[in-house]
Order: structure tokens, then C-alpha cells, then sequence
């Protein structure tokens, strides 16, 4: 009889050990899936975000009275707009793929413009971003870490004369 | 019974190692229940926090596309001498552009002018036709003639701005002009002019309340 007992309980704890490790990889998948999903919305949620941040700027300007830029580092394109309306669109070269990748993003503010007499025109955003006319069809050597642009001199010309020291320019994000 | 009693002892023994893993792998279900469900709030607000967004970006889209409009509107770049008839973003038609020469004259009665064209956001006031030059006193100054009187006949002068002009007030029009081999230049004395074909082009396509950016 007990030896009957015994036996049944050990069957008993038996089917439980063979339970539980099949719930812990249930468990364990679950985890999996969960994580993933968390990682996929964090990007999303990035990625809203940012956009976000292009539209109320976009928004913002629409208002104002003052000409503004966006620059699109992945097609190499900018734009010179006032208010809803595009005044010009313009190309630009940087350096290395490297140095497009590590332009700063979002809004800038034109900090200061340097040259005089239509010759080595420079715009230089939140110190974090140069715009330089090229010289002589070549990219002037650089004298500093911070990342640059390069415009054909007309270009230079059109925005340099354009802008005013405390003008925006906003770097999109491509992200969205 | 010594058997028996052994059996037993070993029997327990079992019971109790076999019991001892379930509570330690009970122990960490739980452990890992609780951090499922850490998870999962986490997500659920990620997952409101994106509908959000998704909600407010979609209205202020919409929110920006009506504030742009299908208009013609036209852009004169004074640094380059070009003129682009627009439409939303597309263009239609870039035009060379004579624009001010940046000059002055100055008169012995110590009154000058400055001949620059004007920057900033203006509108189409007015369309003419065939229009007619009223000469004005740096004109006569200019070329160190005596200033006749503001009535004077001899001020009306015809042919000299092409069959076209778009008046955008301030004495400033975009018109035609005689001296053709100089557009491309800041030759003007402020107005900004074009050759015959682009300005019909121009003036057909623009309407009163057209707005015209210059920079």
C-alpha cells in the first residue's frame, strides 16, 4: 500500500518536472517576442518623433517672416523657402560619405557669415555646420573638424545674401 | 520490513529532492511572470505613446497642407539675375533678369538716389499694357539735363518698357526693355526687366495679387 503511494507520487513529480521546463520555454518565447516588439516600437516612437520635430518646425516658418533652409544630406538638395513658398533649390557636395553622416541634424541657427565681395563666401550654422562656396571648382582645405557643405558659387551667392544671422536651417533626419 | 522501512526512507528522500526543483523552478516562473508582465506594459505604452504621435502628426500635415496653395507666385533672385515663375514647388519658366545697378547719382542740390531693386515680399498691384515711362527727376539728372516740371509732356515717354508690365508699387515694375544685351546684370535703376518673349510669358501667367519674392 504504501509502496503503492509512493510510487504514485513519483509519477506525480515526475509529469511536474517534465511541466514546468516546457512552460519556461514558453515563458522564455514569450520574453523573446516581447523584447523584439519593444525594440520595434522604440524605433517607431524615434522615428515619430522626429518627424514631428520637421513638421512643427515646418509649421513654425510657415508664419514667420524670415527665409529659412532645409537641408536633405541623403539626396545632397536644399532648399531656400519663405513662409509655404520654395525661392530656390540648390545642390551641395560634402567631402566623404563619412563627414555626410556626421552632419548634425535638426534646426540650426546661422550664427555668423564671413567673406565680403562675392568671394569665399561662408555661412556658418550653430558652429556645427559650414556652407562654403567651392573655390575654383575645388573644395577649399579644411581647417576644422566641423562638418561642411559645398555649394557652386551662385548658389553661395543667392543664400548668403539671402539669409540673416539668426536665420534657421533644418537638417532633416531621413529617419522618417 | 528492514525493506520496507529502507523503500520507505528512500521514498522520501526522492519525494522531497523531486519537490525541491519544482518550488526552485516555481520560484523563477514567477520571477519571470513578473518581468513578462513588466514587458508588456511597457510595450502597451510604447504602443499608445506611437498612436499618439501617429494622431498628431497626421493632424498637423494636415494642418500644413492647407496652408499651401496650388498659386502661381514669382521669385527673382537679385544675386543672379533670374526670375522663376513658380507653382507650388514646380517651375515653369526661369527667366534672365536685368536687376538695380546698385549706383547712385547725385544731384548739385544735394538730393541722390540709390538705384537698387527692393528686397522682400511684394504683390502684383496692377497689369499694363503698352506701358508708358513718366520720367522722373533722377533721369534728366542722370544724363545732367535741367529737371523739367512734374507736368511736363516731355516726361511721357513710350516704347521704352516693353508691350508689358506687372506694377508692384513704390515706383517698382518687372517690364521689357531696349538694352537686351545687358540683362544678366544689375543694370537697372531698380525695376526689374526682361526680354520680350519672357515677359509676355510672365504677364499672361500672372494675375493682380500674384506675389512676387525677391531676394
Amino acid at each position: 500500500m504504501l509502496i503503492r503511494i509512493a510510487i504514485g507520487l513519483c509519477a506525480a513529480s515526475i509529469l511536474f518536472f517534465m511541466i514546468n521546463p516546457a512552460y519556461a520555454d514558453q515563458a522564455g518565447e514569450d520574453m523573446q517576442a516581447l523584447l523584439l516588439r519593444e525594440k520595434e516600437l522604440g524605433a517607431k516612437v524615434e522615428r515619430l518623433r522626429l518627424e514631428q520635430e520637421f513638421l512643427l518646425f515646418k509649421k513654425g516658418f510657415y508664419t514667420l517672416d524670415s527665409k529659412y533652409l532645409i537641408l536633405d544630406p541623403v539626396s545632397k538638395t536644399g532648399q531656400l523657402r519663405y513662409k509655404n513658398r520654395l525661392l530656390k533649390e540648390f545642390r551641395f557636395t560634402t567631402p566623404s560619405p563619412r563627414e555626410a553622416k556626421a552632419l548634425p541634424r535638426g534646426v540650426l541657427i546661422l550664427s555668423k557669415k564671413l567673406g565680403s565681395d562675392h568671394n569665399r563666401l561662408t555661412l556658418i550654422f550653430s558652429g556645427s555646420l559650414i556652407l562654403k562656396s567651392m573655390e575654383s571648382g575645388r573644395q577649399a582645405v579644411r581647417k576644422s573638424d566641423t562638418p561642411r557643405l559645398y555649394l557652386k558659387k551662385s548658389d553661395m551667392l543667392s543664400l548668403f545674401y539671402a539669409l540673416e544671422v539668426g536665420g534657421r536651417a533644418y537638417v532633416l533626419h531621413h529617419d522618417f | 520490513m528492514k525493506l520496507e522501512r529502507w523503500m520507505k526512507q528512500l521514498m522520501i528522500i526522492f519525494l522531497l529532492l523531486s519537490m525541491g526543483s519544482p518550488l526552485s523552478v516555481y520560484s523563477e516562473g514567477t520571477d519571470t511572470v513578473a518581468s513578462i508582465d513588466a514587458l508588456r506594459e511597457r510595450v502597451q505604452a510604447l504602443e499608445k505613446e506611437a498612436a499618439e504621435l501617429e494622431d498628431q502628426n497626421h493632424g498637423l500635415r494636415m494642418m500644413l497642407r492647407e496652408m499651401e496653395d496650388d498659386e502661381i507666385y514669382i521669385v527673382v533672385d537679385t544675386e543672379n539675375h533670374r526670375l522663376t515663375l513658380r507653382r507650388g514647388d514646380k517651375v515653369l519658366r526661369t527667366v534672365v533678369v536685368g536687376t538695380g545697378s546698385r549706383q547712385m547719382v547725385e544731384e548739385e542740390t544735394g538730393r541722390n538716389w540709390y538705384f537698387e531693386t527692393p528686397i522682400g515680399s511684394f504683390t502684383v498691384l496692377a497689369k499694363e499694357r503698352n506701358p508708358v515711362w513718366i520720367r522722373p527727376d533722377w533721369s534728366y539728372v542722370e544724363e545732367n539735363m535741367p529737371v523739367p516740371p512734374k507736368d511736363d509732356p516731355d516726361r511721357i515717354v513710350r516704347g521704352v518698357l516693353g508691350k508689358y508690365a506687372l506694377v508692384l508699387g513704390g515706383g517698382y515694375k518687372i517690364h521689357g526693355t531696349l538694352y537686351k544685351d545687358l540683362l544678366g546684370t544689375s543694370f537697372t535703376h531698380g525695376c526689374i526687366s526682361m526680354d520680350d518673349d519672357d515677359l509676355e510669358a510672365v504677364y499672361k501667367a500672372a494675375k493682380i495679387g500674384t506675389k512676387v519674392y525677391i531676394y
